[in-house]
């Protein structure tokens, strides 16, 4: 409070001859939001219960495939 | 689009001092770049641990991968039971999917997915033995972003990366 002056803009206020006199503190960016279906999936993370889905486990087949068949 | 390729007459193994890393290029500059200039010296300082596929008859280096451990800040993700026992100082560690690249001439043939599934398999036996609980990736483009995220990876925090979780990889590996 500047009690007994007059009441400055608040530019005037923080910055006078190039001396900072109250820094004010900066606006914390906003948080992302997070979409229900990331939020779901996160979930289900932290929950551990996520089913490989199917794409993963014809990708990781063809790879235990192509292995098993060098090994032979 | 190249044809699948013949995975009979391609290795994998550890990053070998000889190995021709300079002629490599999958198109990515950054991960070329990488691959040029800071891929032997952290694979021989284990600050990152780097598989290479070759062509069995003339040893030439088609794709790599690389992982390393990070720490995660814990406030990226959300507090949960599964990680409690390793959080220390507000960070979690997680093993880190860092870098993969196929040569360019060879791309669309089914590498990338196999050195993809090559790296979940290590973090599933690694879950097993040591409990560590996340793989983590940054995918470079959307469509990457897209493509894992078929794959149970999830997209987390604010730093654009993404994870999979230990179960889903060991439930992987064992048929679970």
């Amino acid at each position: 409070m500047q009690r007994g002056y007059p009441r400055m803009e608040d530019d005037m206020a923080t910055h006078i001859s190039g001396w900072t006199l109250f820094p004010r503190a900066k606006p914390k960016p906003p948080k992302a939001a997070v979409s229900p279906a990331v939020r779901d999936a996160l979930d289900k993370v932290f929950e551990g219960r996520v089913e490989p889905s199917e794409k993963l486990r014809e990708d990781y087949r063809r790879y235990m495939d192509i292995k098993r068949r060098k090994a032979a | 689009m190249n044809l699948p390729l013949d995975f009979n007459s391609i290795s994998l193994r550890l990053l070998a001092d000889d190995c021709p890393l300079g002629g490599f290029s999958c198109g990515e500059k950054e991960i070329d770049e990488w691959v040029h200039r800071r891929a032997l010296t952290r694979h021989q300082g284990y600050k990152a641990r780097v598989k290479t596929a070759h062509d069995d008859e003339s040893g030439d280096l088609l794709g790599l991968y690389s992982l390393t451990l990070i720490l995660e800040r814990e406030r990226e993700l959300r507090s949960s039971d599964l990680f409690k026992s390793f959080i220390q100082n507000g960070y979690i560690p997680t093993l880190h999917f860092e870098y993969l690249g196929v040569c360019q001439t060879i791309q669309n043939g089914g590498l990338g997915k196999y050195l993809t599934l090559d790296a979940i398999a290590i973090f599933a036996d690694m879950a097993e033995h040591t409990g560590i609980p996340l793989l983590t990736l940054f995918p470079l483009t959307e469509r990457l972003r897209a493509y894992y995220g078929e794959r149970n990876f999830v997209s987390y925090g604010s730093n654009g990366r993404m994870m999979m979780s230990a179960e889903t990889a060991i439930r992987l590996r064992d048929g679970g």
